[in-house]
């Protein structure tokens, strides 16, 4: 009977005490920020999925930013960067929780549309005259990029990321650098020899659908008409596809078959191929700002930013959520921190990202980093695509795996396109039902 | 009287710990999933009522049959790789535990290489390989001298992903078999020696009898665990060739977390495929157990 | 001496094994363990180029000729992760192991009293509960992520440690596992130790526990090691760096190591080695579990 007892308060002060660390522990830290908001300034939470070398001078820019402005404004700007798509779900989860929700999120443009449909972003209203900016100041496409169809401005622009060229300077030199895809061709053919290959085209989901995405833009095609109609089984579009189809099928091949994720890098670091294609991040990478006189050289994508091309690009913008930036003084300190980092974005440049606004360009240290030229020529004649449309990422995916059918011979070109654009349209019957 | 009374409630002490923390993270969310599976949800707009709308998509009932004709592919996909995957996963390692485990010195250096793989995170594994197994410039496909697109075409994608999970998965098994058949009581096996029994014989009449509530534990657990493969095909194949290895948890994870956060259809979705696995799972357990104990 | 002993045995054991079995069996066995050597082997090398790789230069990684030792062996990968002042490695890997232990703590006492009344005691509805709990490994996890959190959020437990301990120790698996060792115990133990007149805490606490050390070891690591590779729900429920996980952590980074083998698998070589030493230093009950059986059953 005793010993009964004895168990029994065992047992129940064992559970006591768990019930007692649920609830006590709570108490126990505040979230890092809360505890200062009542120290009379305002805390804005800022979050981005930048995890490279860019995420690391993100985070310099706002400790400067707090250092430079936090008195002035009477607030604190803190960061948290967590990769991109872990960091869409933690916007969703902490909805409701408004103590540790974000205010200002930056994300890529082609989400604004999807985001915006479902009530999350906060119109960006009055920024210009707040701020005193206007489209001049900045790169169109990035400065459009944060427009919706419906007129209203929800995103305020970063950066551009456009897709360029890398060469290795050991295979080929200055002057036999293609401007035009007809010579790029011919170019890897004559170098496709003795195990080294033109471009190793990547055949899993990758930079191909960028690239091909390139030619559709330059040759006038798009991925959606005006009526959000897919469209991107064109005719020009079968063309285009059917032109990289050939770099890896074709009569004369300058691509190995089945090259996947990262084997394009691999086969170039090694110096078996002459062209690699990927983003300004890979500057970092291959260290280009530190060693100009490396071997690894990087000019615009063909057919990208003479008159009358285009090309296809990325663009960082930054957002406000609706349920935290619920007032005007939270809204305006949004909009001062994002004009600063937007005026300080040479640091931004140095993290392997093109800088949004003009006048960064004119500076002689920008000027000096000559690897970011080609990116920045090409960032001026840029397109983003149609993603005022909210489903344009959904497209853009259907056009990812298209690519990769055809790059896999699963299916020929126009059958790829063809069955992208079907699988679109039953997608999103579905999703409207 | 009253002591009759508290000796009935020790088990329930004894099972109240557990009982707190499964109800509150395991039947809330289960609830909570069966409700969000009759509405049509993206978190931030309100919930709408979608009545059994979410489930006559999955079953083709309405709309293109897209989103039901992707599902039950990959639920197909997710069969495959359980009715694969498992088996391998059970008999390697009971037949490397079997090996090493009576072995002390044996046992005591090559547990740590098996198990090795397994700490690592899938993530890490699945780099490692997407290097190991790159079509023209991987370590493999340099030691073969041949270019075999292992993670770009049919079948290979799926060889590489049944190899890599054998890979990783083996040593989590095989650790269990031999902490089980350490504990089979040496007695036996003596007196088994003595009667004259073989290897192959013990092995079957001694070994497999005793660890049988181990057997019985992996065979449910892997297969559960195969049904819930995502990142194999997340990170090594993407899905791909031509969404070709996209499994049932990959598209439950899209739709929740994907472009347009489908909340409520991902829920029925692990509805219906939670039906289906708890189907398999009883089948195979049943099939299996019975014959071990006839 | 000693040496010479086991010596001098080993050549009388093989004489009397050569006796007792046929070339057959003896082919045979060998043939398995070189089957073994060969399986080993497969899975090593992998592995063993994997670690390897973090001592080697990325120009090395990628070289068109294949090496598995390093040329040069660097450990400027490990020190690039180390000395990177954006990446606070020992707070993480402190929070790591302060969550890993107290789930690893709290996981094997919930689910070991679990296991033992499911599988030792009579009591009411004992199998419809346990395989009601069962039935719960069905659902996908991936869907409980958001009824978790607001879950955790209502507790106000954002940014704790014991955000990332206690969703787990709802978790089946272990309880069932235990319940499998629990139920292969003879009965005879309980019945003797009743008639010794211990109560079920202590039958509990000084028989079935102790004879269960090599499976409460398994899970140990293995929880050890959920708890450590964990990195999405580690960086759902915290909000600030200084709270993170190694593993979360390090995937805020991850991008800039991207193409990058040599540091990706510094990175990765690191964050094993606790459940590598885990695992080690466990392995040793194993054997404690042979002297414990081995007097019994009958």
């Amino acid at each position: 009977m005793k010993k009964m007892n004895k168990i029994l308060s065992v047992l129940l002060g064992f559970t006591t005490l768990l019930c007692v660390a649920l609830v006590g522990c709570s108490g126990e830290e505040e979230p890092v920020g809360e505890k200062s908001s009542g120290n009379g300034f305002t805390v804005i939470r800022f979050w981005n999925g930048f995890t490279g070398k860019d995420g690391e001078t993100m985070d310099r820019i706002v400790a400067n930013f707090n250092e430079e402005m936090g008195e002035q404004y009477n607030m604190k700007v803190y960061v948290d960067k967590i990769p991109w798509d872990t960091l869409f779900t933690k916007i969703t989860t902490t909805s409701s929780n408004l103590k540790a929700a974000p205010h200002i999120v930056a994300m890529s443009a082609s989400r604004i549309s999807n985001m915006q449909s479902r009530g999350i972003l906060k119109e960006l209203d009055g920024v210009e005259e707040y701020l005193g900016v206007s489209a001049q100041d900045y790169i169109t496409a990035a400065w459009n990029g944060g427009v919706l169809s419906n007129g209203k401005r929800y995103g305020f622009p970063l950066d551009v990321h456009p897709t360029a060229m890398y060469y290795n300077k050991d295979l080929i030199s200055e002057e036999e650098i293609p401007a035009t895809w007809a010579q790029f061709t011919e170019i890897c053919k004559a170098k496709t020899k003795d195990g080294v290959y033109g471009w190793a085209v990547p055949s899993m989901y990758s930079v191909t659908k960028d690239i091909f995405l390139n030619m559709l833009y330059t040759s006038g095609g798009r991925v959606f008409d005006s009526n959000d109609k897919a469209i991107f089984n064109s005719s020009v579009a079968v063309e285009k596809l059917t032109n990289i189809y050939d770099y890896i099928h074709g009569e004369t091949p300058v691509s190995p078959k089945d090259v996947g994720a990262g084997g394009d890098f691999t086969l170039f670091t090694q110096g078996k191929s002459v062209f690699y294609f990927d983003g300004p991040w890979l500057i970092n990478t291959f260290g280009l700002f530190d060693n100009p006189e490396s071997n690894i050289g990087v000019a615009p994508c063909p057919d990208s930013i003479g008159d009358g091309q285009t090309n296809f690009a990325g663009s960082h913008q930054f957002t406000l959520m609706s349920n935290t930036v619920t007032n005007d003084n939270i809204k305006n300190l949004c909009y001062v921190f994002m004009k600063y980092v937007s005026e300080h974005s040479y640091d931004w440049a140095l993290g392997g990202q093109v800088p949004a606004l003009k006048s960064i360009h004119e500076s002689e240290n920008y000027k000096s980093l000559a690897a970011l030229k080609p990116f920045t020529e090409m960032a001026y004649k840029a397109t983003l695509g149609e993603i005022g449309y909210k489903y344009w990422y959904e497209g853009y995916l259907n056009v990812g795996v298209a690519v990769s059918n055809a790059c896999s011979k699963i299916s020929s070109p126009k059958d790829a396109l063809d069955t992208g654009v079907r699988d679109f349209n039953d997608w999103l019957e579905d999703e409207l039902l | 009287m009253k002591r009759f009374n508290l000796k009935k409630a020790v088990p329930y002490l004894f099972l109240s710990p557990y009982m707190v923390f499964f109800i509150v993270f395991g039947m809330v969310p289960l609830v909570l999933c069966i409700v969000i599976s009759f509405t049509k949800w993206d978190y931030a707009s309100p919930m709408e009522w979608y009545g059994l709308n979410n489930f006559k998509l999955l079953f083709g009932a309405i709309g293109s049959g897209k989103v039901s004709k992707d599902f039950w592919q990959a639920v197909l996909h997710t069969l495959l790789f359980v009715v694969v995957e498992t088996p391998i996963l059970i008999i390697i390692p009971l037949l490397l535990a079997t090996l090493i485990a009576r072995c002390k010195a044996v046992r005591s250096f090559s547990m740590g290489f098996f198990y090795f793989p397994t700490i690592l995170s899938i993530t890490t594994v699945c780099i490692l390989w997407n290097f190991l197994l790159d079509t023209n410039s991987g370590i493999i496909n340099h030691l073969l001298g041949d270019t075999v697109p292992w993670l770009t075409q049919m079948p290979y994608a799926w060889m590489s992903i049944f190899f890599m999970s054998t890979w990783w998965g083996v040593g989590g098994n095989m650790i269990l078999y031999v902490a089980a058949i350490v504990n089979v009581p040496q007695e036996l096996i003596e007196a088994s020696k003595i009667d004259g029994a073989g290897a192959f014989k013990r092995f079957f009449i001694i070994i497999l009898p005793s660890i049988k509530t181990t057997l019985i534990y992996t065979i449910i657990t892997t297969t559960i665990g195969s049904f819930n493969m995502l990142g194999q095909a997340q990170v090594l194949t993407a899905g791909g060739p031509n969404n070709g290895t996209r499994t049932a948890m990959m598209i439950i994870y899209d739709t929740a977390f994907g472009g347009s956060n489908n909340f409520g259809r991902a829920c029925a979705m692990a509805l219906v495929f939670g039906a289906i696995m708890l189907a398999f799972t009883i089948a195979s357990y049943r099939i299996q157990v019975r014959n071990a104990e006839d | 001496m000693k040496f010479d002993v086991s010596k001098r045995s080993l050549k009388s054991r093989w004489l009397e094994y050569r006796n007792n079995h046929s070339a057959k069996h003896i082919i045979v066995s060998v043939a398995l363990y070189l089957a073994l050597f060969l399986c080993a082997m497969v899975i090593l090398l992998p592995s063993v180029w994997a670690v390897m790789t973090s001592f080697k230069e990325e120009t090395a990684v990628l070289d068109a000729n294949v090496t598995l030792f390093p040329k040069k062996w660097i450990l400027d990968n490990y020190k690039d992760i180390l000395a990177n002042h954006n990446v606070p490695i020992f707070t993480w890997f402190w929070n790591s192991l302060k969550i890993a232990v107290t789930n690893v703590v709290l996981y094997l006492l919930i689910a070991s009293m679990a296991a033992y009344a499911f599988s030792r005691l009579k009591f009411k509805g004992r199998e419809v509960l346990f395989w009601i709990a069962m039935s719960s490994m069905m659902i996908p996890g991936v869907i409980n992520i958001i009824p978790n959190y607001v879950i955790i959020d209502k507790l106000g437990l954002v940014d704790n440690m014991f955000a990332m301990v206690l969703p787990g120790l709802g978790g089946i698996g272990g309880v069932f596992l235990l319940r499998q060792f629990m139920k292969n115990i003879p009965t005879s133990y309980d019945e003797s130790a009743r008639i010794d007149g211990a109560n079920e805490f202590q039958i509990y606490f000084k028989i079935i526990v102790p004879l269960c050390i090599p499976v409460l070891v398994t899970l140990a690591i293995f929880t050890f090691q959920g708890s450590w590779n964990d990195y999405v729900w580690p960086l759902i429920v915290t909000n600030s760096a200084q709270s993170r996980t190694l593993t979360a952590g390090l995937a805020t980074f991850s991008g800039s190591y991207a193409h990058q083998y040599g540091k990706q698998m510094a990175g990765a070589v690191l964050s094993a080695l606790p459940i590598l030493l885990v695992f080690i230093f466990g392995q040793k009950y194993f054997i404690k579990g042979i002297s414990i059986s081995g007097g019994v059953k009958g």
